[in-house]
């Protein structure tokens, strides 16, 4: 039974009904902050694995889609120029590459040296990739040129030519003679032969007098 | 009597109402949370879609190069099996050629075709429709001629023929659609249908007639 003045049974009824949660309240808050916070730290790891490997597939596709771009220009080059283009193939260690010479002669005034631009893909020390170069050699030019590495992470480099009047694998009859240059590019991360990105790019020389 | 404001004070807590958040304001709060979180999570995994779509759009878009270039090389109208395929190559990827024979000016075609191009289109589209949304990509490229398949006089011919002039002036003049025995009728004024040609197919129209009479006959008996 409560005694004493209104005012103090108040006071009492308040510090009665004043109570702190329970053990179940707390355990069940505290499981479901825990959930939230494993959810919402998943979910940032598996934004920050897919946001790496989104950067990383697209830079690399990048990187081989220009340097086949550069490729298809040093030919158009010397196609305009009437130059000369060699093609060697070959493989390592199941990496089918190849090995491309485009040679520009000297331009009608003698200032201007013969030109030797190669593109070459060769495999990288313990990565079970290829890694490809190019290199742009001056006839007259003293010092060593260097390969210089453009991309790397790939499964296969082929180049192939296909001459006018041969017939292509299609079945049509080439009229003009058709560039092929198709390379295969590993996934971010895997040196699966299966899990690859093909890149091609072609290049017909009719386009060139 | 004016009345007298409480103040309010939100650095120091009313010490009479310190009851803390109860249980279900806890769990609504962290319901919120976790749908914000979701939001999150939902327009990250778009942001992703469209990277990858960018990406086998690349792909797609270097399939269509090859085959068109192709295309330029070979200067040949395929056959029906060089139209449409898998790609060799790239075999996430089908690839399908249109060619359609179009006016280059705003004149009706020549019979000779002398004013007419050629559409190439080189459509792509994804081989497995459920793996992702991708919007078939289309490279087109105009040509002046090509050599046509064997057999054929002209690569592409035009597919849609003209109206003839008596058909038009025939219509406006009857106000209706004619019959087949008024068509032939002018047909045959026009000199677009021989006389004997015509008298041949009346004969064989009349004994097709005579065959249903007996066939009617022999049904009804």
């Amino acid at each position: 039974m409560i005694s004493g003045t209104p005012d103090k049974q108040k006071l009492r009824k308040t510090k009665m009904t004043r109570r702190a949660f329970s053990i179940l309240e707390v355990l069940v808050t505290l499981l479901l902050v825990a959930m939230v916070v494993t959810g919402v730290l998943k979910i940032l790891n598996y934004v920050n694995d897919q946001s790496e490997a989104i950067a990383l597939g697209m830079s690399q596709l990048a990187s081989i889609e220009y340097s086949l771009d550069k490729l298809i220009a040093d030919v158009s080059s010397a196609s305009q120029e009437g130059g000369q283009i060699k093609i060697l193939r070959g493989s390592y260690d199941q990496h089918e590459t190849s090995h491309l010479t485009i040679v520009i002669p000297s331009g009608d005034r003698a200032a201007t040296p013969q030109l030797q631009i190669e593109w070459v893909a060769v495999p990288r020390y313990e990565q079970e990739d290829l890694v490809l170069f190019r290199r742009e050699k001056k006839k007259d030019q003293s010092e060593t040129a260097y390969y210089i590495p453009q991309c790397e992470n790939l499964s296969s480099f082929q180049v192939e030519m296909q001459d006018a009047n041969s017939v292509s694998a299609d079945g049509p009859v080439l009229e003009a003679g058709l560039l092929e240059v198709r390379a295969q590019l590993f996934r971010p991360g895997s040196r699966d032969p299966g899990h690859v990105t093909p890149v091609s790019r072609s290049c017909c020389l009719s386009r060139f007098p | 009597m004016p009345m007298k404001q409480k103040k309010v004070n939100f650095f120091r807590r009313d010490t009479k109402s310190q009851g803390g958040f109860t249980l279900l304001e806890v769990v609504a709060s962290l319901l919120i949370l976790s749908v914000v979180f979701m939001g999150i999570l939902a327009a990250f995994q778009r942001s992703c879609e469209k990277a990858q779509l960018q990406f086998l759009r690349e792909r797609a878009f270097s399939v269509a190069q090859r085959h068109m270039e192709m295309l330029i090389a070979s200067h040949q109208e395929p056959n029906s099996v060089g139209f449409s395929n898998v790609d060799e190559l790239d075999p996430l990827f089908n690839w399908q050629l249109e060619l359609t024979r179009i006016s280059g000016d705003s004149s009706p075609p020549k019979p000779d075709l002398t004013n007419t191009v050629i559409k190439a289109t080189i459509k792509v589209t994804l081989a497995d429709a459920d793996m992702l949304q991708m919007p078939p990509l289309e490279v087109a490229r105009y040509f002046a001629w090509l050599k046509p398949m064997s057999g054929a006089i002209v690569a592409v011919p035009l597919t849609t023929e003209e109206e003839p002039l008596w058909y038009t002036e025939l219509r406006a003049k009857l106000g209706r659609e004619p019959t087949m025995e008024e068509i032939m009728n002018e047909m045959l004024k026009s000199g677009e249908l021989p006389q004997d040609l015509f008298e041949e197919m009346e004969e064989q129209e009349a004994n097709e007639n005579q065959y249903n009479d007996l066939l009617q006959q022999e049904v009804s008996r």
